[in-house]
């Protein structure tokens, strides 16, 4: 059995070796294929994590009348957690808010006075508000409905002007981000294609190659299984040195562009090498595996064509 | 010849090697029926790129023989065929007859009960031929039932064994003391 295997990898090193521009054109397009796939892996998690960035900003807020009383608006708060549609609702006081735009602009000092003045003047600057959070994007136009027909309409002012705007972003973010990954995937069912097509070429050049070979091979009474290893251990292996290069063809750009990303992404937990490096495994190790898969599989059915075995 | 090393199915009859029926021989089976039968061709099927050694050991690692077998029985085989100064040859360094007897030697590495010899003169002169069949005699005596497939009256009358006559894919002679009749 031992003896059998190392038989079968010194064929296909040999194999390997003899047709090498073979070899390197084969492994070239495996490259290519892989490395249009692992950008795609991480183009989408770009576009999806911009989409929801630009969704976590999105809130609707209400704006309550200067007489009504925290404990009303507790109450209400209440009321809006209650329906289906809302993840979160977070109270602003009217000091809260005044704090916060007061640490906004502490550095300038016309604001701070203007602030300080009104405050002098008739005690309440900004008004208490509820920031609210949808589960969902879409959840926002049922939510504003259910706000406006609600028995407390009158006490609040809803201002949805923050929604709207990001609503367009998303809209439009969303339609690029389809744009592109609809492009990328016609890009890599054509790079998948042509490696399906390249695999099964490299079968059937190979059996050309080896004819002699494999006809004495079969004269002599060496097993079907002993034929075909040798030439799919050598597809094995071109995938294998694809997706090593690929690894570090990846890496090399990825550490140029991750930083870029951080800075664009500021303050948002997104980091592509990070996701790559804990995915590892999976990603690489995936598409190392699938490739093989393929490769047995279309080399038994090539070889079955050509060989008759 | 292709029948009987099952690379073609026979449309009509039976084929039985040594009590095995091979008619409908299942694909699973064919390298090891192929182990027990040599095969011999006119053009002597050599790999260019290897030594008379090495073809002859092309055979045995294809089958997945232990390195320490291969050692032992490759060397035997050579002496047989009287290659054994020849070993680290390639076939455009040796003679015709020389490359026939490589062939042969190739065919009987797995001990086969039965040798196929397909026209293994057709290109060889007289002095050579008469070599190859030297050659079959003494493996025939050896106890290997030896086919040999031939157009050469003189090689048939000479043998004075047993011939079988086909003629257009047809048996027309079977004589155990045979000669060359058509």
């Amino acid at each position: 059995m031992m003896t059998s295997f190392l038989r079968v990898m010194k064929f296909a090193l040999q194999g390997f070796w003899r047709n090498i521009w073979l070899s390197i054109i084969n492994i070239t397009i495996l490259i290519l294929t892989l490395f249009v796939i692992n950008f795609l892996i991480g183009f989408n998690l770009l576009a999806d994590n911009a989409v929801n960035l630009v969704n976590e900003k999105i809130d609707v807020n209400l704006y309550f009348k200067e007489n009504i009383s925290s404990e009303k608006i507790e109450e209400i708060k209440q009321k809006i957690l209650a329906s289906e549609y809302i993840e979160n609702v977070e109270f602003v006081s009217s000091e809260d808010a005044l704090n916060s735009f007061l640490s906004r602009h502490e550095s300038d000092e016309h604001i701070v006075e203007a602030v300080n003045e009104l405050k002098e003047g008739d005690g309440q600057v900004f008004l208490s508000s509820l920031k609210i959070k949808a589960r969902n994007m879409d959840m926002y136009d049922d939510i504003l409905i259910e706000l406006k027909e609600s028995q407390y309409s009158s006490l609040f002012e809803i201002d949805e002007s923050e929604f709207k705007d990001y609503t367009n972003m998303t809209n439009r973010l969303s339609d690029i981000s389809n744009k592109i990954k609809l492009f990328g995937y016609v890009v890599s069912i054509i790079f998948i294609l042509i490696a399906l097509m390249m695999v099964y070429n490299t079968i059937k050049i190979a059996t050309y190659t080896h004819r002699e070979e494999i006809g004495i091979m079969r004269l002599v009474g060496a097993t079907n299984n002993f034929i075909k290893s040798p030439l799919i251990f050598e597809i094995i292996l071109y995938n294998l040195i694809a997706v090593i290069a690929v690894v570090i063809l990846f890496y090399g750009f990825l550490s140029v562009m991750n930083p870029l990303l951080i800075k664009l992404f500021e303050g948002y937990p997104l980091n592509l090498m990070e996701y790559f490096n804990s995915n590892f495994i999976w990603i690489f190790g995936g598409q190392f595996l699938i490739m093989s898969l393929f490769s047995v599989i279309s080399s038994s059915i090539a070889l079955k064509k050509f060989l008759k075995i | 010849m292709k029948m009987l090393i099952a690379d073609e199915a026979p449309t009509d009859g039976k084929i039985v090697i040594g009590g095995w029926d091979i008619t409908t021989i299942r694909n699973y089976d064919v390298p090891y029926l192929r182990r027990q039968i040599g095969v011999v061709f006119q053009d002597y099927k050599l790999l260019q790129k290897k030594s008379v050694y090495e073809n002859v050991s092309f055979a045995l690692e294809s089958c997945g023989t232990q390195k320490s077998r291969i050692y032992k029985i490759v060397p035997q085989i050579l002496k047989i065929v009287g290659l054994q100064s020849k070993a680290d040859r390639y076939p455009y360094q040796l003679s015709g007859g020389e490359q026939q007897r490589t062939a042969i030697a190739r065919s009987l590495v797995h001990q086969p009960k039965l040798l196929i010899a397909d026209e293994p003169t057709g290109n060889l002169d007289s002095i050579n031929s008469r070599e190859i069949i030297d050659l079959l005699l003494r493996i025939n005596n050896l106890n290997t039932t030896v086919i040999l497939v031939s157009h050469d009256r003189d090689i048939i009358n000479s043998l004075g064994k047993r011939v079988v006559t086909m003629d257009d894919g047809k048996i027309i002679s079977d004589q155990v003391r045979g000669r060359y009749i058509l």
